[in-house]
């Protein structure tokens, strides 16, 4: 394993946030596992997994945690620098054009076109991760009840996450206390 | 209201929003439109949904998207406001669980919080989806194009979530749907 400087951290993050269009995370596995080699397989997926229990991007968490396991707060920085200070500065080059073409009559269909087809890539983004839900009525009741409240009933998502989470969270506590015989099981 | 009350007010919702962020930023991204969109009618849901796709068209965290639409609501320091709302109390909280709790060790707890919010991100992710193509189909002139937004949603959500092809890079389904967009929309 090999251990970065601070200066490593803000060049291998950048280039991860560079490399990544649609999905940073499969980059960052293979930057930091296997071309850098600071964390070995087991280590990346305990971070990742850490970062999923906390509010925050994925890839946003892993960068915290990896550049404090190598340099405490300094490399959390450094590591949260490489992977935003350039791409803002491109986000923002795209915010001035699209500010000049968004009248544009045929540039319209084409923003309706790509704003549709994002939508779709997120609503991909969510079958694939109903695919690794646990097969059980309590996680589809949770899922429906999330759904509707945010995509139909408009509701402030601090109430959607704070109530179903605390339910959620109980269930699968219960459940996983009690194995083989719990109310969802079929 | 002026620019330094707008951006106040996004400051305080997105921080908020921050915290709650389980599962990733894009789980955000409907109540930010809510917010934006619905209640103060800064910028409409076409262009939310524009400055959407054009953030996963570039390289970079997805929560930079947010840049764009603070940009689109305040210029310069919008974006600058709507970036660090967004990254800097999700991030000082990891910091500070890992300063003072730092295993990265499973745990019955912890099995309970994966398995708990597994649902409840799904749930939102997929109305997140939802409400991007709600969105996206508002920007169209006539019926045939509202029915043919939603026709590209449904059906890149479906193909690259199930289908054989759902490890083609996103900038495919993107360029795709420029290409009927720039035609029929």
């Amino acid at each position: 394993m090999n251990s970065p400087s601070q200066r490593d951290l803000f060049r291998v993050f950048l280039r991860i946030a560079l490399s990544g269009i649609g999905g940073v995370l499969p980059h960052a596995r293979h930057a930091l596992v296997e071309a850098e080699r600071w964390l070995d397989d087991a280590e990346f997926t305990a971070i990742l997994s850490a970062g999923q229990l906390l509010p925050g991007g994925n890839i946003i968490n892993v960068a915290i945690m990896v550049g404090m396991r190598f340099h405490g707060a300094r490399g959390a920085l450094m590591a949260l620098g490489g992977l935003l200070l350039v791409p803002f500065f491109i986000f923002i080059g795209l915010a001035l054009i699209f500010r000049e073409v968004q009248d544009v009559r045929w540039l319209k269909g084409v923003f309706a076109g790509i704003g549709a087809a994002s939508a779709g890539l997120i609503l991909g983004t969510g079958i694939k991760l109903l695919k690794a839900q646990p097969k059980r009525v309590w996680a589809y009741a949770v899922m429906t009840l999330a759904c509707v409240a945010i995509a139909f009933l408009k509701l402030p998502l601090i109430w959607v996450v704070g109530g179903l989470c605390v339910v959620s969270v109980a269930i699968a506590w219960w459940l996983d206390a009690t194995p083989h015989k719990g109310p969802g099981a079929r | 209201m002026t620019t330094l009350e707008i951006i106040g007010a996004s400051v305080l919702h997105l921080a908020m929003l921050s915290l709650i962020s389980i599962g990733g930023m894009h789980v955000v991204f409907p109540d930010i439109y809510r917010f934006v969109v619905e209640q103060h009618q800064w910028i409409t849901g076409a262009q939310f949904s524009a400055l959407v796709a054009l953030g996963q068209s570039a390289p970079g965290p997805n929560l930079l998207a947010m840049a764009l639409v603070g940009f689109q609501v305040a210029g310069f320091w919008g974006a600058v406001a709507y970036a660090l709302a967004l990254v800097t109390p999700s991030s000082l909280l990891c910091y500070g669980v890992m300063r003072f709790a730092g295993r990265t060790a499973e745990s019955p707890w912890k099995r309970a919080l994966r398995i708990g919010f597994g649902p409840v991100t799904v749930g939102v992710v997929i109305a997140s989806g939802i409400v991007l193509a709600r969105a996206a189909a508002s920007g169209t002139q006539d019926d045939l194009g509202w029915a043919l937004a939603w026709a590209i949603a449904a059906a890149v959500g479906l193909l690259s979530g199930v289908g054989r092809v759902s490890k083609l890079n996103p900038l495919w389904w993107l360029g795709g749907a420029a290409l009927l967009g720039g035609l029929f929309l």
